[in-house]
Order: C-alpha cells, then structure tokens, then sequence
C-alpha cells in the first residue's frame, strides 16, 4: 500500500534536479540559426534560443506565427530545414538514435491523442518502459497523485473527460522525469476549473528545477509563472526577455494616489521625483500619475511622500498585463 | 488462491517481456483479453474440427446395398467400390487421409498467418500515423528497431495464437501422413520467413501512404492475396514470373506426393498432380525445382534477404518519415538483387524473341517504381539545392550528393540502376554463351533495352523537373507524366497506326519503353538516328533540370533574405 503524497511531496520525492541555477553557463536547450521552410512558406526564421535550467519560458504569438513548428524542432518530432538544437549541450538530431538526449525530453503536443484499449496504469506503465524509469511503480503512484488520477488508475482512456486526458497527457510527459518539458497549448479548451487545476500542476512542476517551455494563448495563466517571455511572429522571436524586464521596459504604469490633505501639495511633493513621468489632477484631493520604476521604486515614492507628512489615504499601484503588451503589440503590427 | 497465483505469474510474464520489449507488452496488453482469447480459441478449435470432419466425411461408409462410395481413400478399387478386408471393413489408405487434412491445414495456417497479418499491422500503423501517436514512439529512447520489432510480435498476436492452437494437430497429421520431418520444418522455417518479408513490407508499405487515410491497409491486403495467389497457379514459365512461385510455402509439401491409388491426390496441388513443369524450375541452369531441398535453398534465402531489406528501409522511414522512400544507396542492392533473380529464370530459355519480354519488361517496371520510390520530395531537393554549399568541405562533393543524398535529385540514381540492370543483362547472356541465344538476337535485345533503358531515363528527368514545379496536385501530376511516357505513347503510335518496322517511324518507336518492337531488320541510320536523339533529350532535360535547380536554389535564398529581419519590441 502506498500512502498517497501531496503534490509538492511527490515531485519532491521525483525531482531528480539540483536546486534552480538560473547562472548555469550551460543552457539545457539552445537553438542556434533554426530554419523551418514549408515550400514558399517560411514557418520559422533563423530562430537563436537558450533554455537553462528551471527556466519557465513561456511562448506567446498569434496563430500561425511558427510556435508549433519551433517546440516540434525542439523536442526533435521535425526536422529543421537549418539550424543546430543542442539539449544539455549535445546535438539532437532526427535521424539519429540518442536515447540518453531523448531521455532529457518531455513533450506535450497540442491535440494529444490517448490510447484507446489501455487503462490509465497500463498507458503510464508503458511509456514508463519506453524511457526505462526505475521504480516504476512507486513513480507511477507519485505521478497519479500529483496530476491526482489515482483513482481513475484502472479506468479506461476513454472514459475519462478532457481535462483528465489533459492531465494524463502531462503524466505521460513527465513519466521519465525530463530536464526540459515543452507543453503547446496545454490549457486549450479546458473549463476553467481544470484550467486551474493544470496550473496547479505546472507550479508544482516549476519548483522541481525542470526547464520548461510552454505556449498558451491564456496570457494571465503564463504571467502567473513564466519567468521569461518570446514573442514569436512571422516565423521570427521578435521579443525575449524575463517577465519583469519586460514589465518594466513594455508596461505603462499608474500610480492612484489619494490625500486627505491638500492636492497640490501632493502634486508638488510628486512633482520632485524622477521616476514620475505625468500627472493628471483626477479630483482636489486625488491624483493619478504615470510612473517608470519597478515595485520597489514605487514603495519609495510612497515612504517618501509619508516622510514629508502628506496624509495619504490611498496609493493603489498598477500596470498593464502581459495581454495588453501582446495585443498592443499586434495592434503595432497591423498598423506597420 | 489460484486467481492470485495466475495474477502473479502474469505479473511476472508481463514485467518480463514489458522489460525487454515495452512495446511488445502493450501490444498485448491491448489485445490480450478474455473475450478475444475465447473467441480465438473458439474459431481456431472450430476450423480444425470442421476441417477434420470434412475429411472423415469422404471415407467411405456402408450403405444398405453393401457397396462403398466415396473411394478416394480406399487403398484398392474394386469394381464394388472400395476394397474390404477379410473383417468386412473398408480398406483405408490412412496417410492420403492425414495427408488431406495436414494440407487443409497448412493452407489454413498460410493464409491466416500472411494475409490476417499483413491486415493487422497495415491497420495497426496506418491509423497510428492518421492519429500521430508513432511520433512519441519515434521521441522515446527505444530504437527504432525495438518498436518494430514489438508492433511485428505483437499486434498480430490473436492470429499467432490461432494457429499456434493448430500446430499440434498439424504437425501429428503430417507426420502420419509420413511427411519427412525435414519437410515439415522446411515449410514451418519458410513460413516464416515469408511472413517476416510479408510483415515488413506491408509496414512500410503503410508507412509510405499516409495520405491514403487507412486505404492502404485493402490496398496492401490486397496485394498479398494476389501475390499468394499467383504463386500458388502460375504455370512455371522460364520467365521472372517464376519469382512469384518462391513466395508460397505450400509449393515445399508438394516435393512430398502423398497420392494414393489413382496416383493423384485428392487436394490439389497446382495443376492437379504433382509438380509437372515446376520440377524444371531452373536458375542459371541450376535446377531449383528438381526437389525440396533445391526449393528450400532458393526460396528461404529470397524470403529472408527480401524480408531483411523490407526491414531497413523500414527502420529508415519509421526512424525519419520525411526521408524518401528508399535510399539511393539501398536501391542499388535492391536492384542488383531483383535484376539477378530475375535474370536466373529468364535466362533458362532465352531463345528468340518470344522470351525477351521477361527480363527488361520486369525490370522495366521495377525501374518506373524506383523512380517514384527514389523521388525526394520538392522541399528537401529545394533545401539541398540552397544550403549544400554552406556544408563543411568534405561533404559537398556533387556526384557523392547526387549518387548519395537523400535531398539530391535521384536521376543520377536512377540512371545507376538502370546500369546495374544492364549490367546483369550481359552477365545473364555470358552465361549463355554456350547455350541457344544466337548472337544476333543477344545484341538486338541488348540494343532494344538500350534504348528503353534511355527512354526511362529520359522519363525520370521528366519527372523530376515536374516535380519541382509547384503544382496543386504535384504527385498525380508526377504519376500521370511518368504512365504517359511508358504507356501512353506507345498506345498512341499504335493507334495511329504507326508501323515499328518502317522508317521513319521506326525511330519514334525507339523513342519508347517498347523499343523491342522496331528491333528486326534494324539498320544502322535508325540505329545511329535514335542515339543521336536520346542523346538530344536526355542532355536537353538535364540542363533545363540543372538551370531550374540553380534558378530555385537562388530565389528561395532571395527569398530568404528578404523576409522580415527580427524586430524588438522594444522599437516601438
């Protein structure tokens, strides 16, 4: 009998990953001049990429922009018309068996068929096989839990519903416990219960050091625990940056400032920082500024506006979200 | 208690096998099941009863009159009917008897095993292609080979244990029926080997078809039940026909004639007696018809070398399905192999003109499918044409390209082939130097496969540049150039009437696949005339297929640089 775990146990006890090293000088992955040509149509365009370790990137674009191809070139299900893909520094090639490269790799498709004539158990028990897991057993009740089919382990494939397929699919995913895992499109189509029970998954996935790449369409979802962004269109990464840079660099920022004292004692006091930009008189008493600086810059503005003795009621600090920066910037793009 | 111990030895079987070969465990795993266990069970119990009761039916039995119909296994013939003996009782030949039941059986176990297996694993692969679920198969660390190997053992698994229920019962029978023990194990061994060629083809064949959406699973079917049928009627004829006869494994028990008192047996084997003309079965005046042991000796190497090739041109598409068919370098010993069993049959008669059909028009057609095999889709000779300059310095050798590389265009390759398969012409009229081919007709039809060897290779540049045009439907366009040129035009000439023998349509004649027909009484202006003209187009389409390369090579690179360069966000 195997006592069931909660889900940062299990992927405690699965985690075969030393801790985060975001300065590791050796990427897990790392693209370098990635060429996908389909006849006339160039998918994807002389694409440079590095993953390190425990990295979540996350991959955002409109349709049809190469997001697809590239995780397929990635993970080695097409091959690159040109380009070189190193995975923990050694080349994956499609044409080659490499099974400690394949080893390194987890890959979720978009549409991800099951089999039909297995059970829950026996499609983990396979593909567990497949990439030679040792103790099996206990890692497929660990991986049960924690995407929390434990008691749909005897079920068919087919009787489960599509978020539990999606789960599943993560399960298989995960089976070999990979160094990188590339999700496309994981939440497409879930209701948002299982939404958020995929994300759950995911976080809990984050904390075991495993670098991953993931495309979603639900920006707020890959805000919520991406540490770097790209922005892919036309082929081209046209944006790579880690998700406060980005914040910082693309995100208009506003400052709601309200006093029970004087406005324009405030507006003069506000007028003596730097990192204020603009300001726009909303009532006497309330003020809203556009503001460049990050949290902390923010926190300073408001200690030094108590240290001056200004009765500040209420200093709300907001930004634009990742959606906003993407549909500003495919706005941009029509308009070009 | 016995439930858990059949539970636990499962267990350990299932981990034993899941631990060498994962994919053979979920093959079963999938298709091992109670219900399809008892059905198996059932049918295959059923097919031997019913068969052994169909046989037991014919002896003959006693009717009111005393007399005994039904005398097919009797051991004498009297004019009453069926011998008796001095207790009243039908005197039986009981070996014809077994003998019958035994070749009931083995045609049950060839059909079942080939055809009910070839269906299974088309289907099996086909709808995992449609479904995309061969990709994570091609993605995990197991070799290709391991995956094959398991989908090979295992998803045929219900019609392996059909018959494995019936070797019991046919290998008593067999050997009641006095069949030598060699024999049986020649056909159990051949069998096999067969079903191995069978198995693997039908996988790749599978492979090659995606866009046929589960079609070429009939399609594939289809095929083997031609193929086993045609070699289990066709008439040994001296020519590459012959080749179909080595793939029936029920053509080996015929070597041991079990006939009974009318000297024919009841089950029919090819033309109804024994094996008449398939005994001078020769190759390269070898006689591989004169006994088992000679059959055997062909026949299970063809079967295993075929089977081995079918195996890794299938190990090379599964591992790379966007690789063309067949390598260039595997055509080679493909065509080597072909052209030298076919030519072993051909060359026993090789007479006159009547013969000559055999050997070029065999090869000719294994030439037509090569070139569709050979032909690298339009994007990977787009990608070779513009980046094989860009490759380290020795590996950007042209004529190592154009002879080796997947992405070159397979002209050069083809033109190789056709080569080998001259080349097996002149050895095959070598060896009959000493025999009855006079020398005139030896240099005719060398001189009419010259020129259908040219016209082919004429075709396949056609084809080529064809298909580096973006067309819609690139493919049948491809298919319908290539029937045009080897069919399509000798039809035509025919029609309009156009004799073979007359100058100057002769020379369009020679022009064709079908130059054969314009061979006699060929003078030396013709000659020299259709030389000089497939010189003319073969030259002509070579240097439109190299401008056009260099040309696309070229604009995909203009295209390429003139695609939008990376922007930032951070620009706007």
């Amino acid at each position: 009998m195997v006592s069931p775990l909660s889900p940062a146990e299990a992927i405690a006890r699965s985690s075969p990953q030393p801790p985060p090293d975001l300065n590791s000088p050796q990427p897990t992955l790392s693209a370098r001049g990635l060429t996908k040509r389909y006849g006339r149509k160039i998918a994807v365009n002389d694409l440079d990429l590095d993953l390190f370790p425990s990295e979540v990137y996350g991959l955002i674009g409109p349709n049809g922009a190469g997001k697809t191809t590239l995780m397929e070139m990635l993970v080695g299900a097409e091959t690159p018309t040109l380009g070189e893909i190193l995975i923990n520094g050694e080349p994956l090639r499609q044409d080659q068996d490499n099974p400690q490269l394949q080893r390194c790799i987890g890959y979720l498709p978009d549409d991800y068929p099951l089999y039909d004539d297995l059970t829950v158990w026996q499609y983990l028990d396979y593909f567990a096989r497949l990439y030679g897991v040792t103790q099996r057993r206990s890692r497929l009740y660990d991986i049960l839990e924690l995407v929390q089919l434990t008691s749909k382990r005897h079920s068919r494939t087919t009787e489960l519903s599509r978020g539990m397929k999606q789960r599943l699919g993560l399960a298989r995913t995960i089976v070999h416990q990979p160094s990188l895992l590339v999700l496309d499109e994981p939440v497409s189509g879930l209701d948002p219960v299982a939404r958020m029970e995929f994300r759950d998954i995911i976080k809990a996935l984050q904390a075991s050091a495993m670098t991953i790449l993931i495309s979603s369409h639900v920006l707020s979802d890959l805000a919520d625990f991406c540490s770097t962004i790209g922005i892919m269109e036309l082929g081209h990464l046209v944006e790579s940056a880690p998700l406060d840079e980005l914040y910082q660099r693309l995100s208009r920022q506003q400052i709601f400032i309200a006093t029970l004292g004087d406005g324009a004692e405030l507006s003069e006091a506000l007028g003596r920082h730097n990192a204020v930009i603009a300001q726009t008189q909303v009532s006497a008493q309330e003020i809203c500024v556009e503001f460049e600086g990050d949290g902390a810059a923010a926190g300073a503005l408001l200690r030094s506006l108590i240290t001056a003795g200004l009765p500040i009621r209420q200093f709300n600090h907001t930004r634009e979200d990742l959606e906003t920066i993407f549909l500003k910037h495919l706005d941009h793009k029509q308009v070009s | 208690m016995a439930s858990k111990l059949i539970e636990n030895v499962t267990e350990i079987a299932a981990d034993y096998v899941g631990n060498r070969n994962p994919q053979l465990l979920r093959e079963w795993q999938g298709r091992l099941r109670w219900r399809n266990l008892l059905i198996t069970l059932a049918i295959s119990m059923a097919v031997q009863g019913l068969l052994l009761l169909q046989r037991l039916a014919q002896l003959p039995t006693r009717t009111n009159n005393e007399f005994y119909p039904g005398i097919e296994y009797c051991l004498k013939q009297v004019e009453t009917g069926c011998q008796v003996g001095p207790d009243n009782v039908p005197r039986l030949d009981w070996p014809l008897v077994w003998a019958d039941v035994f070749r009931d059986l083995s045609f049950v176990l060839v059909w079942v095993l080939l055809i009910g297996g070839v269906y299974l694993l088309a289907a099996d692969l086909s709808k995992e292609t449609r479904r995309g679920t061969l990709n994570f198969l091609r993605m995990s660390p197991q070799s290709s080979r391991q995956i094959l190997l398991g989908k090979l053992l295992g998803v045929p698994v219900l019609p392996y244990l059909g018959t494995g229920i019936m070797l019991p019962l046919h290998l008593a029978t067999g050997l009641m029926a006095t069949y030598p023990l060699k024999i049986l194990l020649g056909f159990y061994g051949l069998l096999g080997a067969i079903a191995f060629c069978f198995y693997a083809a039908a996988m790749w064949f599978a492979l090659l078809t995606p866009g046929l959406q589960g079609f070429q699973t009939w399609l594939i079917s289809g095929i083997s039940i031609g193929l086993l049928s045609g070699g289990w009627s066709a008439n040994q004829s001296n020519s590459s026909l012959d080749w179909f006869r080595l793939f029936h494994p029920l053509q080996l028990l015929a070597y041991w004639d079990v006939t009974g008192w009318s000297g024919r047996s009841v089950w029919l084997f090819s033309d109804g007696a024994a094996l008449d003309g398939f005994r001078d079965l020769g190759w390269f005046f070898w006689p591989a018809g004169k006994g088992g042991d000679e059959y055997l000796f062909l026949a299970l190497p063809n079967a295993l070398l075929l089977g081995a090739w079918f195996w890794r041109v299938l190990e090379r598409k599964f591992q790379t399905p966007a690789k063309t068919s067949l390598g260039k370098v595997e055509s080679y010993g493909l065509t080597l192999f072909l052209s030298l069993l076919m030519m072993g049959f051909t060359v026993q008669s090789w007479d006159g003109y009547s013969e000559l059909w055999s050997y070029p028009v065999s090869m000719a057609i294994c030439a037509v499918i090569l070139m569709f095999l050979l032909l690298p889709p339009r994007q990977a000779v787009l990608d070779w044409a513009r980046y094989r300059h860009q490759r380290p310095q020795g590996q950007r050798s042209p004529l190592g390209d154009l002879l080796s590389h997947d992405g070159s265009p397979s002209v050069l390759a083809v033109a190789v082939n056709l080569a080998i398969i001259t080349g097996v012409a002149l050895v095959g009229i070598g060896f009959n130097h000493h025999g009855n081919l006079a020398t005139g007709i030896a240099t005719e039809s060398l001189i009419g496969w010259f020129f259908a060897a040219a016209s082919l290779l004429g075709c396949a540049l056609a084809m080529q540049w064809v298909a580096l045009a973006n067309l819609l439907h690139g493919r049948w366009v491809t298919f319908g150039i290539v029937l045009a040129w080897v069919l399509g035009l000798p039809i035509v000439l025919g029609m309009l009437g156009l004799d073979s023998y007359n100058s100057p349509f002769r020379l369009l004649w020679l022009m064709t696949t079908f130059s054969y027909t314009a061979l006699h009484g060929l003078g030396w202006g013709d000659t020299v005339g259709a030389i000089a003209a497939h010189l003319a187009l073969i030259s002509g389409l070579s240097f439109f297929l190299s401008r056009r390369l260099q040309y696309l090579g070229q604009s995909e690179w203009q295209a390429l640089s003139a695609s939008p360069t990376r922007r930032s966000l951070s620009q706007l």
